[in-house]
């Protein structure tokens, strides 16, 4: 039984994705001692050829992936709209190498062992809907995708066996992305940009939640939190309410701030 | 013991409500399926077991005409009987239900749910019970069985729609409804009788889809429900927004139907 984490990772203008998947594969050896996969473009591997020579030697298998369509997001309070590749996750079913596969976004900064905690479930399907800001606070607009609308999911973390009912989640993925622009319609939500926690949610949803739910808390941090500093200990942001330091697995949303860090390390 | 459905259904509005849930009963219910109507009103008989005349009306200067509902022990044709309200409908087969509702002699709903299938915690039309420490009863389903403790839940029950005022001044001070409700006078007759443990089910069921806007975990309040949600009824589904609805839908908006 392999067992592994699948990355995806396209750089945009600003970003640079593939360094993310760069640092976060270092720290998922180091803490969870465990093998990544990460799917990027030819751009992104070229850029990161240039940025971290060595950088395939962070990964267990690379696997070329050209992004065949882009469309484009607001990062932060409506400051820069930039490209946003991210509709190829639903090919994670057919892309992973592995029996048992934790699909995870590159801006999660690993600090603890609780994701080695989901292999071996009994489970098929783990997805997951809880979250909290850094103060522990949970926010309606990730309880439900919308007022009226069906429970949210996020599409961050995920963990999958390669079985038959995974199989059929993934292909009904696609399906609501082929369909997003009517379903967006019909749960009251935006039709750009797709968002793949939506994606996740509907087709959970429309399968009849074929799921368990990872039964742990994903923290994130907003695009407020300014990341200070890094410890092997902890992680500090300086937040509204002050300096907050976090020992947990945190959701970036400021991914400038994990670039500023990363480079740091790099210098 | 035979066993049906009991509903009042004063005025024509609701007489057009219980023909629908006769209908819906019958269409859904593998077991007891028989509905009987308390009613002033002309109804299509052939959709009740049995049709029964108010004789005598308590709620002739009620708004609301509620009063009645204190008549349901003696007016049931039935053993055991469940009593509902009129703007409801049955979407799919409860039918087992009546297995485990035979160790009760009395048993109100005290969970019900959202369309979304979340359980209603902590309603606003709730604040009654909720800051007089009164069971969170709901008398929209509620099975009796013949028998002493129910008889004389109902007596109490009957008085204290009679005796409003002087009963919720004593048991319901805060936030008190100035007109009488079956809810509230069942929570104050189960407290008073300190039977709540005898009367409330431990399981996930009697309950119901209740469909009162300010319950829904909504962010907005729209009033009514029927203005913000669509319903759709296909060949073998009924949905409320993007849920599949089962068990029994209390619709309480009139317009729906």
């Amino acid at each position: 039984m392999t067992r592994g984490f699948l990355v995806f990772a396209h750089n945009n203008e600003h970003i640079s994705y593939g360094l993310l998947a760069v640092s976060q594969a270092e720290q998922i050896k180091k803490i969870l001692n465990k093998p990544v996969t990460v799917v990027l473009d030819q751009a992104t591997a070229t850029d990161l050829d240039n940025l971290r020579p060595n950088w395939k030697s962070c990964f267990d298998q690379v696997v070329y992936l050209e992004s065949v369509a882009t469309q484009t997001k607001r990062y932060g309070a409506g400051k820069n709209q930039l490209t946003f590749h991210n509709l190829d996750r639903s090919d994670a079913w057919d892309i992973t190498p592995y029996d048992e596969t934790i699909l995870i976004d590159t801006d999660i900064l690993i600090q603890t062992e609780n994701l080695n905690k989901l292999w071996g479930t009994s489970e098929d399907l783990l997805v997951c809907d809880k979250s909290t800001n850094l103060y522990g606070n949970k926010l309606s607009e990730f309880t439900w995708i919308s007022d009226r609308s069906i429970k949210f999911y996020w599409a961050t973390i995920c963990y999958f066996k390669k079985t038959e009912v995974t199989e059929l989640f993934f292909k009904q993925c696609k399906w609501v992305k082929e369909n997003y622009s009517w379903l967006a319609h019909v749960h009251e939500i935006p039709a750009n940009p797709l968002r793949n926690d939506f994606v996740w949610s509907i087709a959970l949803h429309s399968l009849g939640h074929p799921a368990a739910t990872i039964p742990f808390n994903l923290l994130y941090s907003t695009y407020d939190d300014q990341l200070i500093k890094t410890t092997d200990h902890y992680v500090a942001f300086l937040t509204a309410n002050g300096v907050c330091k976090i020992s947990h697995d945190v959701h970036m949303f400021n991914k400038y701030d994990l670039i500023k860090l990363i480079n740091q390390e790099l210098v | 013991m035979s066993k049906g459905y009991l509903v009042m259904a004063q005025g024509e509005k609701y007489a057009r409500q219980s023909e629908h849930l006769a209908h819906s009963i019958r269409n859904t219910q593998s077991g007891v399926s028989r509905l009987s109507v308390i009613t002033d009103q002309d109804v299509d008989c052939t959709l009740f077991d049995k049709v029964i005349s108010i004789d005598e009306d308590l709620a002739a200067n009620s708004k609301w005409k509620i009063e009645n509902r204190v008549k349901f022990y003696n007016l049931t044709p039935y053993e055991e009987t469940v009593i509902l309200d009129a703007d409801m409908l049955f979407l799919s087969d409860v039918s087992h239900w009546w297995k485990m509702f035979e160790k009760y002699d009395l048993l109100l709903t005290s969970k019900v749910l959202t369309y979304r299938g979340m359980k209603i915690i902590n309603s606003p039309y709730r604040k009654t019970f909720i800051h007089n420490q009164l069971p969170d009863v709901y008398s929209a389903f509620t099975y009796f069985k013949k028998s002493k403790i129910t008889a004389e839940f109902f007596e109490l029950v009957k008085h204290i729609v009679a005796n409003w005022k002087d009963w919720t001044v004593r048991y319901s001070p805060e936030y008190s409804q100035k007109f009488p409700s079956i809810d509230v006078a069942m929570a104050i007759a189960v407290k008073i009788l300190d039977i709540e443990s005898q009367v409330i089910s431990k399981f996930s069921y009697p309950t119901f889809t209740h469909m009162k806007d300010n319950c829904q975990g909504l962010a907005t309040s729209n009033n009514k429900w029927t203005r913000v949600l669509g319903a759709y009824k296909g060949a073998a589904s009924f949905k409320i927004g993007a849920f599949p609805q089962t068990g029994i839908l209390h619709y309480v908006e009139k317009d729906f139907i």
